[in-house]
């Protein structure tokens, strides 16, 4: 048992440990206060010197912006909800000319006109009631000294926490940008309106080809109003269907920024159609982007319509010419065929057994039926001369033997009235030229007769001068004097008139178409030089003209009179095609005298059967025949049998044309109607020596096809030439190489030369030539099959060179 | 522990046992301080486990009703002690409600050292709340004790019902308390 006292001693104990204790936790807890309090104190003190640094630091900032927008070339300044300025800085002072007290307070319309009061006004109250952050809008101010100044505004709506706004604003003066903008506005008005006084309508249309305005003359073009159109589609309203397409193109060319003019027809609000030029441009706005596109419209319907008019015109007078040179032709296929028959059963006639009255009928009939036919070929050759449709054909010719041929031809005539007809001849003249000589011969023989038909006695004289004398050229002149009648001065400037002589009643007296002259005179002027006259009533009369002639060499187609006379035909096999009985009867006669065997076909049908099936020299063809023409028949002897016997078309038809025409049937030359038997000889003759192996040549073996270089080079003959030149110096090495690798038996080097001249045979060379090069090309071994083919390339690609110069 | 826990288990002694008993019992125990506590003093936990064991041995009363009986003792001392928690409070379920978020958030300011016990509070309807005991301590009928203690303040008839929950090595408990 523990006593009372004991336990209150260790009580007493355990307190005093328990006070000690309790002392050291207070002495602890105090230090830490303190400790706690000297580390509060610090930082605090770090707290305030930390709030004084960054209070400066924002006076300081605060002080910067304030500078900036004080010194802010744009004017910066604040209102309150109702526009009354709270601040305003130093370039809105400056700008407005106030002091700063005259504005703080004042409402900022204060400085915008009266006039434009109600448009800010509008549009800040639509910012404010639409809620809009932020705008930008353009208005004028009048500064204190009075003078306008445009201000380009951004206005921010900011809401202050209490519900009311404050507008901050920022503005600059734009006034040179607003002038030069009016400016441009105002040029632009000025060019619209001379345009408009132009007679020029103006249509502007936006992008998506609304229109947007009209011009008052673009109105009057169209009928249309104003307001009808606006807003309008404008291919809709004005362009008639089938001009869609090309005005299409026309915007797409518009939407790449070019302009373009081209001609259309619109839509009047009538239904009218008017033809109109229009010349359209895109129009951009300030960022240079395309908007739209305006068109000035040009009234050209009456041009049109002339146009159109003279068109048909043209097209009536071409038609009306063509109607007349047919039946010229026809005329003169229809009186040629019978004079034919006349004129060579007449010399049938005359060659054979007559009396002396006989004959001299006979001899009546062939010259009537010669002047006949003169006439016939002045009235051609006047038709021809009329419609523009003469043409020379130069070829070398003797001059000398021409005018002692007119001479012989009118000598008979001359000695009939006892006329002495001489030739005065410059022997420094050439002997040979290059002159249409047929027309040359016509010249003076009209010259002639008519000289013979107006004199009675005396005398008539050619003369032939030299009057210069060049390197290539001559210029001489040809001059027929006669002594007769001579001409009125009234009567020379008539005398080349069509169907004019020199008294209305010579016609009566002389006989003649009286186009001889006149067609004198166009062919000289054809051969470029003029024929005049020089005569006085009584003293006779002087026809003259000079040529400037080339100098030329003989060739193959002159053929001197004598050699026309050697011709020899004997043992030649002719097909005679006419349908013609007494045609064919007279050429048979004169075919016989010549030993020539002669078989004879009625039509193109039947000449193709007897070819079939018969070998012939030559070909004597009419062209027109019943059944088959002799074109067609010529196509299918050409084309389908192959054969390239000569064939000399037998025309009667004069009709300029014919000629091509026969040739390009495959004919070999052509004959016209009615002809002399010397002429036929020497026709027959000619094509027989000559002119049949060279075709036969050309159809068979030509290798030569030009049709891609053509086509290449876009018909430019020049460059074509180049090509061809090229060709022919450089294929021979290709060849010589292609040669050796061959008898190398080399088929790598004969493959790469295939491929090196592959791409210039493809411009020349026909297909089989240009496939066997690209055979080559892909060999790779040796064998007979190369070797041949080898050999046939070499051997073709010559010949190809030797027609390549041809052709150049 | 903090040493008012201490001073209190031994005022209970005291007069629950007289202070004979409780020199004894501090003459058994194993204790850091040979019984002298301080009020503001931090003290093993361990000591308190060590008088309560040695308790129960010398008065031969199971440790779960010591604690429970050291609870409703300790809530009427901190009644005393912590007066200003109990103003404005009438209903005992509202303060119990309130330990968890209100007044051991309140403790751990004044004693930064103590080691409290999770308290989480579920309020099912006016009558009826639900504590969830969760500790490092097995203190469970200790905290019974302070809430038959706060029924008491308030002169409330409720039942408790103490039903424990386990995970893993932890046993959390569930006070239901409803009003009667
Ligand atoms: C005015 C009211 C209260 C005050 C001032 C208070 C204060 C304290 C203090 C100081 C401790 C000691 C902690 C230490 O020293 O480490 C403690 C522990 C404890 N308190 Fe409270 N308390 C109150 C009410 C309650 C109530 C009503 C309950 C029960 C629901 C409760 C449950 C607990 C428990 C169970 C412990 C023991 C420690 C543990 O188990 O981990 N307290 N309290």
């Amino acid at each position: 048992m523990i006593s009372e006292l004991e336990i209150l001693k260790k009580r007493l104990e355990r307190e005093k440990k328990a006070r000690i204790e309790a002392e050291k936790i207070l002495e602890n807890k105090s230090r830490e206060l303190y400790e706690n309090n000297l580390k509060l104190n610090e930082l605090n003190d770090n707290l305030k010197s930390e709030i004084e640094k960054r209070t400066s630091e924002i006076i300081d900032k605060e002080k910067k912006y304030r500078e900036f927008i004080e010194n802010s070339s744009d004017i910066i300044y604040t209102t309150d909800e109702d526009g009354y300025f709270t601040y305003i800085n130093e370039a809105g002072i400056k700008i407005s000319g106030y002091e700063k007290n005259e504005l703080i307070g004042q409402k900022f319309l204060f400085l915008i006109p009266q006039e434009h009061h109600t448009t800010v006004e509008d549009f800040y109250s639509l910012q404010l009631s639409q809620e809009k952050k932020s705008s930008y809008f353009e208005f004028p101010i009048q500064n204190k000294s009075g003078s306008t100044l445009w201000i380009g505004q951004t206005a921010d709506f900011i809401k202050s926490g209490s519900g009311s706004f404050e507008i901050r604003a920022y503005g600059r003066d734009i006034t040179e940008k607003k002038q030069l903008e009016e400016y441009i506005n105002r040029s632009e008005e000025k060019y619209r309106n001379i345009i408009e006084n132009l007679e020029l309508g103006l249509l502007e249309v936006n992008t998506e080809d609304e229109i947007i305005n009209v011009y008052p003359k673009f109105t009057q073009l169209t009928g249309y109003s104003k307001e009808e159109l606006i807003g309008k589609k404008a291919k809709e309203v004005l362009l008639p269907d089938e001009y869609y397409d090309e005005m299409s193109h026309n915007e797409k060319e518009r939407e790449k920024g070019v302009a373009s003019v081209y001609e259309t027809q619109i839509k009047c609000k009538n239904n009218e159609l008017k033809w109109v030029i229009i010349s359209g441009a895109p129009y951009y706005d300030k960022s240079n982007k395309i908007v739209g596109s305006l068109g000035i419209h040009l009234d050209i319907t009456d041009r049109k319509k002339m146009e159109t008019d003279l068109l048909l015109a043209k097209e009536q007078a071409e038609k009306s010419i063509q109607t007349q040179e047919l039946f010229m032709a026809n005329m003169s296929h229809e009186i040629r065929t019978p004079m034919n028959a006349i004129i060579g059963m007449n010399d049938l006639l005359i060659n054979s057994d007559l009396s002396n009255r006989q004959l001299n009928y006979a001899k009546t009939i062939k010259s009537s039926a010669e002047s006949l036919l003169v006439i016939i070929n002045d009235v051609l050759d006047f038709s021809k001369i009329e419609a523009g449709k003469l043409e020379l054909d130069p070829t070398p010719t003797s001059i000398k033997e021409v005018l002692e041929k007119c001479i012989n031809i009118v000598s008979y005539k001359a000695e009939e009235k006892g006329l002495p007809v001489s030739l005065k001849f410059d022997n420094e003249i050439h002997h040979l030229h290059l002159v249409d000589g047929i027309r040359l011969n016509q010249i003076v023989l009209n010259l002639l007769s008519n000289a013979i038909k107006f004199t009675d006695k005396v005398s008539i004289t050619i003369l032939c001068e030299l009057i210069s004398s060049f390197e290539n050229v001559q210029n001489i002149k040809f001059s027929v004097k006669d002594t007769g009648v001579g001409l009125s001065q009234e009567s020379i400037k008539k005398v080349f008139e069509s169907f004019v002589q020199a008294e209305g009643s010579t016609t009566r007296n002389y006989g003649g178409t009286g186009l001889g002259l006149s067609i004198s005179k166009s062919l000289v002027a054809q051969m470029n030089s003029e024929l005049k006259v020089e005569s006085a009533l009584n003293k006779g009369s002087i026809f003259h003209f000079t040529l400037s002639l080339k100098k030329t060499k003989l060739t193959e187609r002159l053929l001197l009179k004598e050699e026309i006379e050697d011709v020899n035909l004997d043992g030649l096999t002719v097909l005679l095609v006419d349908d013609n009985k007494v045609n064919r009867f007279m050429a048979l006669t004169f075919l016989e005298q010549k030993g020539c065997i002669i078989s004879e076909a009625e039509n193109g049908k039947e000449a193709i059967e007897l070819i079939s099936t018969n070998q012939f020299d030559i070909i004597l063809m009419d062209v027109r025949m019943p059944v088959m023409d002799g074109f067609q028949a010529t196509k299918i002897i050409r084309d389908e049998l192959n054969l390239f016997t000569p064939i000399v078309a037998l025309t009667a038809n004069a009709l300029k044309g014919d000629s091509d025409k026969c040739l390009a049937a495959g004919m070999n030359d052509y004959l016209s109607k009615p002809f002399t038997k010397e002429q036929l000889f020497h026709k027959m003759n000619y094509v027989v020596k000559n002119n049949f192996s060279r075709r036969k040549n050309n159809k068979t073996t030509s290798l030569l096809d030009i049709t891609l270089l053509e086509n290449a080079t876009m018909g430019n003959a020049a460059f074509q030439s180049e090509m061809i030149s090229l060709l022919i110096e450089e294929l021979p090495k290709d060849i010589a190489k292609m040669e050796s690798a061959i008898s190398e038996e080399d088929i790598q080097v004969l493959a790469l030369a295939a491929h090196k001249i592959k791409p210039s045979i493809n411009y020349v060379a026909i297909k089989p030539l240009r496939d066997k090069v690209r055979e080559i090309e892909s060999l790779s071994s040796w064998d007979d099959h190369s070797k041949s083919i080898g050999n046939q390339i070499v051997s073709e690609l010559k010949s190809l060179i030797k027609e390549l110069r041809k052709v150049k | 522990m903090k040493g008012i826990i201490f001073n209190e288990f031994f005022e209970m002694t005291d007069q629950k046992f007289g202070m004979e008993l409780t020199e004894q019992l501090i003459s058994q125990s194993e204790l850091s301080t040979d019984g002298a506590y301080t009020a503001v003093g931090t003290y093993p936990h361990q000591d308190l486990v060590s008088l309560v064991v040695n308790l129960s041995k010398i008065k031969n009363i199971p440790i779960d009703d010591l604690q429970k009986a050291f609870g409703v003792y300790l809530f009427a001392r901190f009644n005393y002690h912590y007066e200003h928690f109990f103003e404005n409070v009438t209903d005992a379920l509202d303060f119990l409600e309130s330990i968890e978020n209100y007044i051991h958030i309140e403790v751990k300011k004044l004693y930064p050292e103590a080691e409290l016990p999770k308290m989480n509070p579920n309020r099912i309807d006016e009558n009826t709340l639900e504590l969830t005991y969760h500790s490092e301590k097995a203190m469970a009928h200790f905290a019974l004790g302070l809430i038959k203690g706060c029924l008491e303040h308030f002169d409330t008839e409720a039942e408790v019902k103490m039903s424990p929950v386990t995970y893993g090595q932890l046993t959390d408990v569930v006070f239901r308390i409803k009003r009667t």
